[in-house]
Protein backbone atom coordinates (compact mmCIF):
# COMPACT_ATOMS: atom_id res chain seq x y z
CA UNK A 1 0.00 0.00 0.00
CA UNK A 2 1.39 3.56 -0.96
CA UNK A 3 2.99 5.18 1.82
CA UNK A 4 3.38 1.95 3.88
CA UNK A 5 6.29 2.22 5.97
CA UNK A 6 8.19 -1.78 6.26
CA UNK A 7 8.01 -2.04 9.83
CA UNK A 8 7.18 -4.85 12.16
CA UNK A 9 3.63 -4.68 13.68
CA UNK A 10 1.97 -6.13 16.05
CA UNK A 11 -1.60 -6.36 17.51
CA UNK A 12 -3.71 -7.41 20.62
CA UNK A 13 -6.55 -8.78 18.56
CA UNK A 14 -7.17 -12.20 19.31
CA UNK A 15 -7.63 -14.16 15.59
CA UNK A 16 -10.98 -14.42 15.91
CA UNK A 17 -12.23 -10.52 15.68
CA UNK A 18 -14.85 -9.48 14.52
CA UNK A 19 -13.57 -8.24 10.97
CA UNK A 20 -9.83 -8.09 11.94
CA UNK A 21 -8.73 -8.26 8.30
CA UNK A 22 -9.92 -4.77 7.91
CA UNK A 23 -9.20 -3.51 11.41
CA UNK A 24 -5.42 -3.81 10.78
CA UNK A 25 -6.05 -3.86 7.19
CA UNK A 26 -4.50 -6.74 5.63
CA UNK A 27 -4.98 -9.56 3.36
CA UNK A 28 -6.31 -12.68 4.77
CA UNK A 29 -3.04 -14.76 3.84
CA UNK A 30 -1.30 -12.98 6.04
CA UNK A 31 -3.69 -13.95 9.48
CA UNK A 32 -3.08 -17.72 8.49
CA UNK A 33 -0.48 -17.87 12.04
CA UNK A 34 -0.21 -16.50 15.12
CA UNK A 35 2.73 -15.96 17.15
CA UNK A 36 1.76 -14.87 20.54
CA UNK A 37 4.23 -13.26 23.16
CA UNK A 38 4.41 -11.61 26.73
CA UNK A 39 5.07 -7.56 25.77
CA UNK A 40 8.01 -5.84 27.75
CA UNK A 41 6.83 -2.22 27.05
CA UNK A 42 8.86 -1.94 24.39
CA UNK A 43 6.58 -1.46 21.73
CA UNK A 44 5.68 1.44 20.40
CA UNK A 45 1.68 1.97 20.09
CA UNK A 46 0.38 3.39 16.62
CA UNK A 47 -1.01 6.85 17.21
CA UNK A 48 -4.77 7.60 16.86
CA UNK A 49 -7.66 5.83 16.20
CA UNK A 50 -6.67 2.64 18.84
CA UNK A 51 -9.39 3.37 21.23
CA UNK A 52 -8.87 3.78 24.63
CA UNK A 53 -6.84 1.04 24.79
CA UNK A 54 -3.98 0.36 22.39
CA UNK A 55 -4.66 -2.62 20.16
CA UNK A 56 -1.53 -1.81 17.57
CA UNK A 57 1.67 -1.66 18.22
CA UNK A 58 5.11 -1.20 16.13
CA UNK A 59 8.78 -1.69 16.07
CA UNK A 60 11.07 0.51 13.39
CA UNK A 61 13.42 -2.43 13.69
CA UNK A 62 13.83 -5.75 13.55
CA UNK A 63 12.08 -7.22 16.93
CA UNK A 64 13.79 -9.96 18.75
CA UNK A 65 11.52 -12.13 21.29
CA UNK A 66 13.60 -13.93 23.48
CA UNK A 67 12.68 -18.14 23.68
CA UNK A 68 11.25 -16.98 27.54
CA UNK A 69 8.60 -14.65 26.37
CA UNK A 70 7.56 -17.13 23.46
CA UNK A 71 4.12 -18.76 24.64
CA UNK A 72 1.77 -19.89 21.45
CA UNK A 73 2.82 -20.09 17.66
CA UNK A 74 -0.10 -21.89 15.73
CA UNK A 75 -2.21 -21.28 12.94
CA UNK A 76 -4.76 -18.90 13.92
CA UNK A 77 -7.91 -21.64 13.49
CA UNK A 78 -6.17 -23.85 15.94
CA UNK A 79 -5.56 -20.84 18.56
CA UNK A 80 -6.34 -20.69 21.58
CA UNK A 81 -3.84 -18.32 23.74
CA UNK A 82 -4.75 -15.44 25.10
CA UNK A 83 -3.14 -16.40 28.59
CA UNK B 1 3.39 -7.48 8.26
CA UNK B 2 2.17 -4.33 6.88
CA UNK B 3 -0.15 -2.24 7.64
CA UNK B 4 -2.52 0.43 5.98
CA UNK B 5 -5.75 2.15 6.01
CA UNK B 6 -5.92 5.74 7.35
CA UNK B 7 -7.86 6.64 10.62
CA UNK B 8 -10.09 9.80 10.02
CA UNK B 9 -11.36 10.56 14.02
CA UNK B 10 -13.58 12.88 14.80
CA UNK B 11 -12.93 14.03 17.80
CA UNK B 12 -15.70 14.99 20.65
CA UNK B 13 -18.78 13.65 21.73
CA UNK B 14 -20.30 11.40 18.47
CA UNK B 15 -23.83 12.27 18.64
CA UNK B 16 -26.23 9.95 16.74
CA UNK B 17 -26.71 12.72 14.25
CA UNK B 18 -23.13 12.38 13.65
CA UNK B 19 -23.51 8.78 12.58
CA UNK B 20 -26.43 9.00 10.71
CA UNK B 21 -25.19 11.55 8.64
CA UNK B 22 -21.92 9.40 7.74
CA UNK B 23 -24.29 6.61 7.04
CA UNK B 24 -25.99 8.67 4.52
CA UNK B 25 -23.30 10.25 3.44
CA UNK B 26 -21.71 6.65 2.49
CA UNK B 27 -24.97 5.60 0.91
CA UNK B 28 -25.07 8.68 -1.17
CA UNK B 29 -21.84 7.91 -2.50
CA UNK B 30 -22.56 3.95 -2.70
CA UNK B 31 -25.83 3.37 -3.39
CA UNK B 32 -25.14 -0.38 -3.16
CA UNK B 33 -23.38 -0.35 -0.39
CA UNK B 34 -24.10 -2.67 2.36
CA UNK B 35 -24.13 -2.50 6.15
CA UNK B 36 -22.58 -4.86 8.51
CA UNK B 37 -22.03 -4.83 12.29
CA UNK B 38 -21.96 -7.62 15.36
CA UNK B 39 -25.37 -9.36 15.64
CA UNK B 40 -26.75 -7.40 12.78
CA UNK B 41 -26.32 -9.22 9.53
CA UNK B 42 -25.02 -7.85 5.57
CA UNK B 43 -28.04 -5.10 4.72
CA UNK B 44 -28.35 -3.09 2.00
CA UNK B 45 -27.68 0.20 3.41
CA UNK B 46 -30.69 1.66 2.10
CA UNK B 47 -33.08 -0.65 3.47
CA UNK B 48 -32.10 0.58 7.00
CA UNK B 49 -34.00 3.31 8.41
CA UNK B 50 -31.32 5.47 9.39
CA UNK B 51 -33.18 6.55 12.91
CA UNK B 52 -33.53 3.03 13.20
CA UNK B 53 -29.92 1.55 12.94
CA UNK B 54 -28.82 -0.90 16.01
CA UNK B 55 -27.10 0.75 18.65
CA UNK B 56 -23.58 -0.26 17.85
CA UNK B 57 -19.81 0.23 19.04
CA UNK B 58 -18.65 -0.75 15.94
CA UNK B 59 -19.93 -1.52 12.22
CA UNK B 60 -18.10 -1.87 8.34
CA UNK B 61 -19.97 -0.44 5.14
CA UNK B 62 -19.13 -2.41 1.72
CA UNK B 63 -19.36 -0.49 -1.55
CA UNK B 64 -21.25 -3.28 -2.24
CA UNK B 65 -22.07 -7.35 -2.25
CA UNK B 66 -19.17 -8.31 -4.40
CA UNK B 67 -16.94 -5.57 -1.89
CA UNK B 68 -17.90 -7.86 0.93
CA UNK B 69 -17.08 -11.07 -0.91
CA UNK B 70 -13.84 -10.45 -1.87
CA UNK B 71 -13.16 -8.75 1.38
CA UNK B 72 -14.64 -11.66 3.42
CA UNK B 73 -12.37 -14.09 1.32
CA UNK B 74 -9.42 -12.73 0.73
CA UNK B 75 -9.15 -9.60 3.50
CA UNK B 76 -7.33 -6.47 1.56
CA UNK B 77 -6.45 -7.41 -1.42
CA UNK B 78 -4.29 -4.80 -4.36
CA UNK B 79 -7.76 -3.75 -6.13
CA UNK B 80 -10.48 -3.16 -2.33
CA UNK B 81 -8.84 -0.82 0.28
CA UNK B 82 -10.98 1.54 -1.13
CA UNK B 83 -13.99 -0.55 -0.91
CA UNK B 84 -15.10 -0.76 2.97
CA UNK B 85 -15.14 1.98 5.40
CA UNK B 86 -15.06 0.38 9.53
CA UNK B 87 -16.08 2.82 11.76
CA UNK B 88 -16.47 2.77 15.81
CA UNK B 89 -18.20 4.65 18.16
CA UNK B 90 -16.03 5.46 21.46
CA UNK B 91 -17.21 8.17 24.36
CA UNK B 92 -15.23 10.69 23.28
CA UNK B 93 -14.69 10.03 19.21
CA UNK B 94 -15.90 8.58 16.37
CA UNK B 95 -13.07 7.00 14.40
CA UNK B 96 -13.50 6.11 10.55
CA UNK B 97 -10.96 3.46 9.30
CA UNK B 98 -10.73 3.79 4.82
CA UNK B 99 -7.63 2.53 2.82
CA UNK B 100 -6.81 5.78 1.30
CA UNK B 101 -7.54 9.60 2.10
CA UNK B 102 -7.27 10.70 -1.64
CA UNK B 103 -10.33 7.72 -2.69
CA UNK B 104 -13.63 9.58 -2.85
CA UNK B 105 -14.92 7.59 0.49
CA UNK B 106 -11.74 8.79 2.11
CA UNK B 107 -12.42 12.18 1.25
CA UNK B 108 -16.48 11.67 1.71
CA UNK B 109 -15.55 10.72 5.44
CA UNK B 110 -12.84 13.22 5.96
CA UNK B 111 -15.73 16.07 5.07
CA UNK B 112 -18.55 14.24 7.27
CA UNK B 113 -15.61 14.24 9.91
CA UNK B 114 -15.44 18.16 10.89
CA UNK B 115 -13.24 19.12 13.53
CA UNK B 116 -11.22 15.64 12.49
CA UNK B 117 -7.90 14.27 12.76
CA UNK B 118 -6.43 12.56 10.33
CA UNK B 119 -3.52 10.16 10.87
CA UNK B 120 -2.11 7.69 8.45
CA UNK B 121 -0.44 5.26 11.14
CA UNK B 122 2.08 3.87 9.26
CA UNK B 123 3.32 7.63 8.42
CA UNK B 124 4.36 8.94 11.88
CA UNK B 125 6.22 11.69 10.68
CA UNK B 126 3.72 13.72 8.80
CA UNK B 127 0.49 13.80 11.08
CA UNK B 128 -1.99 16.81 9.62
CA UNK B 129 -4.89 18.04 11.02
CA UNK B 130 -7.80 18.63 8.68
CA UNK B 131 -10.55 20.67 10.04
CA UNK B 132 -14.21 21.36 8.03
CA UNK B 133 -15.95 24.23 9.42
CA UNK B 134 -19.37 23.33 9.26
CA UNK B 135 -21.74 20.62 8.71
CA UNK B 136 -21.57 19.86 4.80
CA UNK B 137 -24.78 19.23 3.18
CA UNK B 138 -23.92 16.03 0.68
CA UNK B 139 -25.43 15.90 -2.74
CA UNK B 140 -24.10 13.77 -5.61
CA UNK B 141 -21.57 15.90 -7.42
CA UNK B 142 -21.31 18.51 -4.29
CA UNK B 143 -19.09 16.14 -2.53
CA UNK B 144 -15.66 17.58 -4.27
CA UNK B 145 -16.66 20.53 -4.31
CA UNK B 146 -17.23 20.66 -0.56
CA UNK B 147 -14.21 18.50 0.09
CA UNK B 148 -12.23 21.45 -1.44
CA UNK B 149 -12.96 23.55 1.85
CA UNK B 150 -11.29 20.98 3.87
CA UNK B 151 -8.45 22.69 5.19
CA UNK B 152 -4.75 21.20 6.37
CA UNK B 153 -2.80 22.63 8.73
Amino acid sequence: MRGTKVEAYFTTYAPGTWKLSIKIFVPKAKLEFVFEFLDRGDLLPLPGGRGQNDTIFYSPDDYCVERERQLVHSSSTHWKGGS
Amino acid sequence: MEFGGVYVVAEGIPTRRDLERAIQGVQELWPRSVFEAPNFGPTPTGLIAIPNIPDVEEFVIYEDMDALYMWEDLGRTEVNADSVVYARLEPDRLIFLVGRLESSIGKLIQALSYRSTVRHPSDLSSHHRVYVDRAIPLNGSGIHRHVAEVACT
